[in-house]
């Protein structure tokens, strides 16, 4: 997914929140050009609602309140600010609510493209990274746990810490889950030992001794 | 870029028919801006632009890059070879090609650029004639494209091959102005146009009548001829409409208007001021014409964005020929 570029809005839905100017039609008119569908909003009467469904924002900066911004945010989507006074008031706001892309008023047809097409794909590019944040998040929450259950596999059935790592990875592959949440079974406390779920067709037993159903790592030297 | 200042320094002026590359058009745009001046711009381009000071008479992308993919895929011509004259209607259109090669199945064996105006391209015409491409797509202009065609040629015929047929040179920009400079091999390529003399409509005959008698020295009438024609029609429409010849009066007055061209029925769209034109395919004759080998059944509505152009068709186009096959 890291190559792929956004080159087509094709029926995307663009709002635009901006008082009525000759500028504003003016922006319309190109993204219509572009095939997205338009729709305006006032900026001093946004409501959270009016993202609902849009695919991209287009948002005054001189005119629109902070609520505005913050609504486009939750929404996740891509927002290109309009800018007409270069001062730090107004532009330290485009910091804070994260602006992806800007057109300097009064807008022309020429840069809406170019505005659209960095929004969208840096848009697209942050939501990646927040996902990768998240997993990487997760990941550190759970070594303590992966490092614990190496080392119960380890006293269990006298392996290194290598083999003891690569069953857990075998397993959390087969079962198609996260290791660490193979790493959690394996340390649950063993309060159901007779669940036919965690026992091996051959009567061995699992090495997850906890309640999860399914999770099984072949105890080989038992 | 000086003459258009100069021009556009007399108030009186309001529109300017012209400009031919596109870094021209760029160039003049702020000063069109500025002064609420219209730009009739009467060339194929390469798209990526809706200026509200532009009317654009020329074929936009899906016009003529687009048909000619189709068309070669359509031959089952998958293979391409690219070689451009550095600078944006290469590099825009190679890139619309190799899309479309990629979404077909197809490949680009090789993509080479050289300064505008570089002669020397037998290397590439050498490495072409060991790769064998299905064709060959040249976005390169003037006297670059003179010594490439020829280059090519001589390779392909010391190799034994009929560079014609079995490695085809296809271009959006070569015309009939071109052809009288080419010498020898002229005949034989590709060209992907919305207009060529040869086009059979009253339209055209009488145009091409008007034209041979007056500007033959120049070639038989050209894409670039008409859409000059065109453009200059359309303006003395959009001020009979709009009743003055104010920039904003006769901008939105042009919108939506018709006109029987030499090449056909055309219409100005109301949204994006590009127009409707019959896209057509040509093969290059050594009498300075080309003989029309396709053509479109239905005008083709102007989408300079490439927005409305489907993955798709390219797949379709590849897979029609394969049906044709018995």
């Amino acid at each position: 997914m890291k190559n792929v570029v956004l080159k087509n809005f094709r029926n995307w839905t663009a709002l635009i929140v901006q008082d009525d100017t000759p500028g504003r039609d003016s922006l319309a008119r190109t993204l219509v050009n572009l095939g997205l569908v338009v729709r305006f909003a006032l900026p001093r009467v946004t409501e959270a609602g009016e993202f609902t469904g849009v695919d991209i924002a287009f948002i005054d900066l001189d005119e629109a309140e902070g609520a505005v911004f913050d609504a486009a945010a939750a929404a996740g989507i891509p927002m290109i600010a309009l800018v007409g006074s270069e001062t730090p008031s107004r532009l330290g706001k485009a910091v804070r609510a994260r602006i992806t892309s800007h057109i300097q008023k009064p807008v022309r047809s020429s840069g809406v493209f170019t505005a659209l097409f960095l929004a969208a794909n840096e848009n697209m590019r942050r939501a990646e990274i927040t996902k990768e944040e998240a997993t990487l998040k997760r990941r550190l929450a759970g070594r303590r746990t992966l490092v614990r259950a190496i080392l119960t596999l380890m006293t269990r059935w006298g392996i290194d810490d290598q083999e003891a790592y690569g069953r857990l990875r075998r397993d959390a592959m087969e079962k198609r889950l996260t290791i660490e949440d193979v790493a959690r079974a394996v340390l649950e406390p063993a309060e159901d030992e007779a669940d036919p779920i965690d026992r091996l067709p051959d009567g061995t037993g699992g090495i997850t001794k906890g309640p999860v159903r399914g999770l099984s790592i072949r105890g080989d030297q038992e | 870029m000086k003459g258009a200042r100069d021009l556009l320094a007399d108030p009186a002026i309001v529109h300017v028919v012209g400009c031919y590359t596109s870094s021209s058009r760029k160039e003049i745009l702020p000063i069109l801006e500025k002064r609420d001046a219209l730009l009739w711009y009467p060339s194929h381009y390469e798209g990526f632009e809706t200026s509200e000071n532009v009317v654009y008479s020329g074929a936009a992308p899906n016009q003529h890059i687009v048909p000619l993919a189709k068309y070669l895929l359509g031959q089952s011509r998958r293979r391409g070879w690219l070689v451009g004259s550095n600078y944006v209607w290469a590099w825009e259109n190679n890139r619309i090609l190799r899309e479309a090669l990629g979404i077909a199945g197809g490949s680009v064996m090789g993509e080479r650029y050289v300064p505008v105006g570089e002669t020397d391209l037998r290397d590439i015409a050498r490495q072409i004639i060991l790769d064998r491409p299905d064709f060959v797509f040249t976005t390169l202009i003037g006297s670059s494209l003179f010594a490439f065609l020829d280059d090519l040629r001589r390779l392909a015929e010391a190799a034994g091959l009929d560079q014609a047929v079995d490695i085809p040179i296809a271009s959006c920009s070569l015309s009939e102005a071109e052809l009288p400079l080419i010498g020898r091999v002229a005949a034989g390529h590709l060209s992907s146009s919305v207009y060529f003399s040869t086009v059979e409509t009253p339209e055209n005959r009488r145009f091409t009548e008007a034209w041979n008698a007056r500007c033959l020295g120049l070639g038989h009438a050209s894409a670039d001829a008409e859409a000059t024609y065109v453009a200059v029609h359309l303006l003395a429409r959009a001020i009979e409409r709009a009743g003055s010849d104010g920039f904003e009066a006769v901008r939105e007055a042009v919108r939506g208007i018709h006109f029987t061209a030499p090449q056909g029925e055309i219409e100005v769209d109301a949204m994006n001021v590009h127009c409707t034109l019959h896209p057509r395919i040509g093969v290059s004759r050594d009498d300075g014409t080309f003989d029309i080998v396709w053509e479109s059944g239905e005008p083709v509505s102007p989408d300079p964005y490439l927005t409305w152009t489907q993955d798709s068709e390219f797949r379709i186009a590849a897979a029609t020929h394969l049906k044709a096959v018995p």
